[in-house]
């Protein structure tokens, strides 16, 4: 027992008090502290970080809502479609209809005819989808490939037309237009949008001659035209939206306001660019206001002859499915309009010359064989 | 500045997040949707805490709405103008989250719409550093989704 005991207390006497080992006891224990202390300190140190980062400078973190209700709600179509690629987070909150569909009623007031909603309620991305197609002024100069198997034509066309002076809109209307019957194919292309004797008030007060009051319609004359192919699903401007031209007609001294957009047509020597025109005709007394009495929309070809319809369709359907989409730029599209106008002219004088060269050569022929007539008559 | 002593017994006091307190007149103070229903739900002589706001937002706000109902009616666009113009692009977004958070109405009609004419035709990168947004697409994501928007971004200004 007592060995026991003295064995127990004399083993760890050395051991208890041994430097070395207490201070090798120490050394790892003060390590892991100091690790502890440190890992926590940067841990701290990186929560707090953290924190500062995302009250500072993210804003969806806190307030999505502001973003959402007030802020891409006042944002224009291009800016919101930028928006949508900035995140995912932010291109769910940009993709939402209601947002669109507001965008778009803004913009056009014919969307919210129930025709309109009803066609678009098909589209793949609803309103977003049309709005992205019918925006953007249509860029198509390029024939589509020989291999392009075309879609079958349309059986009919949906217009949206709206016009608005300085900005806001003064007459709106939705027309269908069907395009599979006989007659519209066989006859030149033409949209009408007016009943005859319908006429549309402005708030422009007319004037008999100014130049000035001419061009500073120009300037506030706008109209938006688009184009919807149900079946296919696919929409396009067809306006210039600022008018190419602003003139009188030579005749009846009609004002007639020309909004132009050049494509590329279909193979042949004089339609392989076209162009669609859309021409509002005004009319008026002094003192009274401008009445618009007649809104339509033709394609001429490069020699200023009228397309027809069973072509026409073709070269719109093509255009609205390869047609690139690109920013409305008003001075290119006059520039354009003024090209166009050019080769018009250019190839109808040079029409011109060559029958009367064609005339001329033909007048000599009869004049020789009447001489040889003679000759031979004579003799 | 922030201590602004007000004599009259209704006044509310204002705690901000960086311990600053301001005393607001009850009109203005009922013009922050947030603090009026704070009112409403404990007794006026409390201490109201703002957890979300600091003093140099609070006293831009009140500062706005101060202002506001001193000017006529005439002047009300050149003030809204020049207040938006003094501040910094920082400063106009943590105000915005401030504003967002006590829901003074009448500058979140006047903020977001500053804000929107900022990135009104800017590209994807400067509205990604505007927000503080990391991008989280994918490289074959986003460029699909360019080319669905190509038009967007053309002509865009320089950042």
């Amino acid at each position: 027992m007592s060995y026991k005991r003295h064995s127990h207390n004399s083993k760890p006497k050395p051991i208890r008090y041994n430097p070395f080992f207490i201070l090798s006891l120490l050394l790892p224990t003060s390590i892991i502290i100091i690790i502890i202390i440190m890992t926590s300190e940067s841990h701290y140190h990186e929560t707090k970080n953290k924190n500062t980062v995302s009250s500072t400078s993210t804003i969806t973190a806190i307030q999505p809502d502001i973003i959402h209700t007030h802020i891409l709600t006042r944002l224009d179509g291009a800016t919101l479609a930028t928006a949508a690629s900035v995140s995912s987070h932010l291109r769910h909150l940009c993709s939402g209809e209601d947002i669109w569909k507001n965008l778009c009623t803004a913009t056009w007031p014919t969307f919210m005819d129930p025709t309109i909603c009803h066609v678009i309620s098909s589209f793949p991305y609803g309103h977003r989808s049309i709005f992205s197609d019918a925006y953007p002024s249509l860029h198509h100069f390029s024939p589509s490939p020989p291999n392009h198997r075309p879609p079958p034509p349309p059986q009919e066309l949906i217009s949206a037309v709206d016009i608005y002076y300085k900005g806001n809109p003064i007459f709106s209307r939705v027309q269908r237009t069907e395009t599979s019957n006989n007659l519209f194919l066989t006859s030149p292309l033409c949209f009408e949008v007016l009943q005859p004797n319908e006429f549309i008030q402005t708030p422009v007060n007319f004037v008999r001659k100014d130049e000035e009051w001419m061009s500073q319609l120009q300037e506030s004359f706008t109209l938006s035209w688009i184009l919807i192919d149900p079946i296919q699903k696919r929409a396009a401007n067809i306006s210039s939206r600022r008018p190419v031209s602003v003139k009188r007609h030579w005749l009846t001294r009609d004002l007639e306001i020309v909004y132009a957009v050049v494509m590329a047509g279909e193979k042949g020597r004089s339609t392989e660019k076209v162009q669609c025109v859309v021409k509002v005709t005004c009319c008026g007394k002094v003192g009274g206001e401008l009445h618009v009495k007649e809104v339509n929309l033709v394609m001429e070809d490069m020699e200023g002859r009228q397309m027809m319809g069973k072509k026409g369709v073709m070269i719109l359907q093509r255009a609205m499915e390869n047609g690139e989409r690109k920013k409305v730029d008003e001075v290119r599209a006059m520039e354009r309009f003024v090209k166009f106008s050019r080769i018009i002219k250019e190839r109808r004088e040079m029409k011109h010359r060559r029958e009367k060269a064609h005339g001329v050569v033909s007048m000599l022929l009869a004049f020789i064989a009447l001489l040889l007539f003679c000759c031979i008559a004579g003799f | 500045m922030a201590e602004k002593a007000s004599e009259s017994s209704n006044s509310i006091s204002l705690n901000t997040v960086d311990g600053k307190i301001f005393k607001v007149s009850p009109t203005i103070a009922n013009q922050m949707q947030t603090i009026q229903s704070l009112i409403k739900a404990y007794d006026s002589s409390r201490v109201i805490s703002l957890p979300h706001v600091n003093a140099f937002h609070l006293s831009k706000i009140i500062e706005y709405l101060e202002g506001k109902s001193a000017t006529t009616v005439s002047a009300v666009k050149e003030f809204e103008a020049q207040f938006m113009k003094d501040l910094s692009l920082k400063q106009l977004k943590g105000l915005l989250i401030a504003v967002g958070y006590l829901k003074v109405n009448e500058l979140l009609e006047l903020m977001p719409k500053t804000v929107a004419k900022l990135i009104e035709n800017k590209s994807v990168e400067f509205l990604r550093k505007f927000f503080g947004i990391v991008n989280d697409f994918t490289p074959s994501e986003e460029a699909k989704i360019r080319e669905e928007i190509a038009w967007a971004f053309d002509g865009v200004d320089e950042d």
